[in-house]
């Protein structure tokens, strides 16, 4: 009995204590570093600090800079439970922030249009694409049925009902298209009301829909996720530097990003909320709402993982996935899911982006974001508590380096440096310190 | 028409050719059983330093031989992580591809007046001929090795199953560091290529080709022929996007290479075995 309580008591020291030391290993070694290359370490690390906390709207940029860290946190650190290491997280950022950015700024933009039934959108490009999708859906739609039919009359009968549902949703969907723009014009004005929701759904689908198709190739063909999330990331930033070339997607004007997303689609700012003594410094930052959404989603990770059915299952996969086959678990469901869960936070912390921070969808606000989502799921040793406080630490570092850029001669890519050091040393950490620490019988 | 040949040959030769000598890195070390994510950091790192001594000294042998060196360090450093330490071997390859990417942009503001690219003279510059040939070269070379020597078939044995290569008195730790360690010198001269061949280092010049190189190995079956034969393909794939780029959209272009990898990784992965311990740090049976 005593031995369960010590060796719990042990655990919980090496889950806080071993990001601790790994953190502050890496800063040992980057004190070192700034000062083999002449500069002063006590000045650069000192800018770093007080870059991060010196003041109330230092501490409020450094929050702004942690809000979207949360998200990709928590994505790859879902993943992870799961036995998946979504790489990807980037890739999905971009998804989901463009959708919100379309949403953010086509929904009100429409809203105030009358006619929207005579756009030359519906004939130019809804009907025709429609139609050719559709009518290709038909045609795949009959030859299996006549296939099946005539080869196996047997198995035909046994399928008749999933034939039926089949024709059932063809209908519904063609009728759907066909009275579009109707219901368009008809629901507009309520969508603008509830655009916010509209758009944050949109971007967790988006990333939930580009998380989704590595994570299927994994679970049915066994494709390794890691290189293809990465193949996703750059298709992902291609993709959407393409868009913001073409006329259809790009505001005028020099700057490559979506036209900007209606006032009532703008994630309140945090300054509304906080006492009057500091309200006008924390307005010069743009920290919004969508912090406090990335700490109710951290809770809400939590309960899934640890109060549900699903949580549970995922957590067995990612444990042992011959195990939980064994016990019923259906596998290759379970990562499809882990997958679009892991996506669909990341595509909300980049609606978060365009709809608290940006106000439009603008090239290459991304950068770095997913990539140190991993090291935020690592130091956070992958609980969602771990996640928002190191999320934290490392939004400070972010917010430090623009600090140091500004302030000092030194290279901001000190940070990067750090980060992966601290990756390193969290990966090999409990191996490490079982060599270095003296063994207790 | 036979111009067009022409180009498209030539490019693919460019084009797979870093992609062989990073193929051929991968090779050692997950031959060894240790998975190679970082080949992608070790490629920017041995670009980095080498165009920096070529650079600085306008002399591309000492570049190649200082890169190689300070390559060396790097892979044991990461051999030290993925095998004694036993750290993820993927986390630790991402925190690899991290460390190049920060580390590479630092120095470079540092030596060249915050500047976060930098050009090499045309004299320090190395002919990229000679990668080729080191490539074509290295292909049977490598055949030999793992085939043909003791040092191959221990690689291959500490690799395959680990336990039995212990039991038979081979130190899997020792193989491990040599896989790795020539895995990350062989990606560094891959990443000393880009340089040499375009004249400048940039931020993040590899561009996926390390992650591309990882392809190129469950493509080409683990086997040098095969890495070299998927290279092509790669190459290929490379020269085409080149030339379309003037004439559909340039990020369409660009993505050619990534698609092809994405593609071929569905399309071959279930009939390219890996070596069997692949992935799976070596521990010793406790008494």
């Amino acid at each position: 009995m005593t031995s369960v309580r010590v060796r719990k008591k042990k655990h919980l020291f090496e889950l806080v204590a071993l990001p601790c030391l790994s953190v502050a290993l890496a800063f040992a070694i980057g004190f070192v570093l700034v000062w083999a290359f002449g500069f002063d370490p006590f000045e650069v690390y000192g800018v770093l600090l007080s870059g991060a906390f010196g003041s109330v709207e230092n501490l409020g940029w450094t929050l702004q800079n942690t809000t979207p860290l949360i998200f990709t946190g928590l994505s790859v650190a879902l993943a992870f439970r799961a036995g998946l290491f979504n790489i990807g997280a980037e890739g999905q950022l971009v998804a989901g922030a463009f959708a919100a950015g379309l949403v953010g700024w086509l929904v009100p933009e429409l809203a105030t249009r009358p006619n929207l039934t005579r756009l030359p959108f519906w004939k130019s490009v809804w009907f025709p694409f429609g139609a050719f999708t559709l009518s290709a859906w038909a045609l795949v739609l009959m030859i299996w049925v006549l296939r099946v039919a005539f080869t196996d009359p047997v198995r035909f009968r046994a399928r008749l009902s999933t034939v039926a549902r089949s024709l059932v949703a063809f209908g519904l969907v063609s009728i759907l298209w066909l009275t579009a723009p109707e219901i368009l014009a008809a629901f507009i004005g309520i969508a603008a009301q509830f655009v916010i929701p509209l758009s944050l759904i949109a971007a967790a689908l988006a990333g939930a829909a580009w998380a989704a198709i590595p994570g299927i190739l994994r679970a049915r063909l066994g494709v390794s996720e890691v290189i293809n999330t990465i193949m996703f990331n750059f298709l992902a930033s291609y993709m959407a530097s393409y868009l913001l070339t073409t006329a259809t997607f790009k505001a005028p004007g020099s700057v490559p990003q979506t036209p900007r997303i209606g006032v009532q689609a703008e994630l309140a700012s945090l300054a509304s909320f906080v006492p009057a003594s500091i309200q006008h410094d924390l307005a010069a930052t743009r920290l919004n709402v969508g912090f406090l959404l990335g700490i109710v989603l951290a809770v809400g990770v939590g309960i899934l993982l640890w109060r549900t059915t699903a949580g549970f299952e995922l957590r067995a996969v990612g444990g042992n996935a011959e195990a939980a086959r064994a016990q019923g678990i259906p596998v290759g469901k379970s990562i499809v899911i882990a997958m679009c869960l892991s996506g669909a936070l990341a595509g909300l912390g980049g609606a978060e982006q365009v709809l608290g921070v940006h106000h439009a969808f603008v090239k290459d606000f991304w950068t770095g974001l997913g990539f140190t989502g991993i090291a935020v799921a690592l130091v956070g040793q992958n609980h969602p508590l771990g996640v928002v406080v190191s999320a934290v630490l490392f939004g400070a570092l972010q917010n430090g380096a623009v600090e140091i850029d500004m302030m000092t001669l030194f290279p901001r890519e000190l940070i990067l440096v750090l980060q992966a050091l601290i990756i390193f040393f969290v990966a090999s950490g409990s191996m490490m310190w079982r060599t270095i620490l003296p063994r207790r019988s | 028409m036979n111009e067009i040949l022409t180009v498209l040959t030539q490019y693919t030769v460019i084009g797979s050719t870093p992609l062989v000598l990073a193929g051929l890195g991968g090779l050692f070390s997950e031959k060894a059983g240790v998975i190679n994510i970082g080949l992608e950091g070790f490629m920017l790192f041995g670009a980095f330093f080498s165009a920096l001594v070529a650079a600085k000294t306008g002399n591309p042998l000492l570049a190649l031989f200082v890169s190689t060196a300070l390559l060396t360090v790097l892979g044991l450093v990461f051999a030290v992580f993925t095998v004694t330490l036993k750290a993820n071997q993927v986390v630790s390859g991402v925190a690899l591809n991290m460390l190049a990417s920060g580390l590479t942009l630092f120095l470079s503001q540092v030596f060249f007046d915050r500047h976060r690219s930098f050009t090499i003279p045309d004299e320090a510059k190395l002919d990229s001929g000679l990668f080729v040939v080191a490539a074509l070269l290295l292909v049977p070379l490598m055949t030999l090795v793992l085939d043909r020597t003791r040092l191959g078939l221990r690689l291959r044995a500490v690799g395959e199953n680990p336990r039995a290569a212990d039991t038979a008195g081979i130190s899997v730790t020792f193989y491990r560091y040599v896989g790795v360690t020539l895995s990350g010198v062989l990606a560094g001269f891959a990443g000393s290529f880009l340089p040499f061949y375009s004249g400048s280092f940039v931020k993040n010049m590899t561009a996926g080709r390390g992650f591309i190189a990882l392809a190129v190995l469950i493509f080409g079956k683990w086997r040098p022929a095969g890495v070299l034969g998927a290279a092509l393909v790669f190459g290929f794939a490379d020269a085409v996007q080149t030339l379309l780029s003037a004439h559909i959209p340039s990020q369409f272009a660009a993505m050619i290479p990534y698609v092809v990898t994405i593609v071929i990784l569905v399309g071959f992965i279930g009939r390219a075995v890996p070596p069997a311990a692949l992935g799976l740090p070596y521990e010793k049976e406790s008494k």
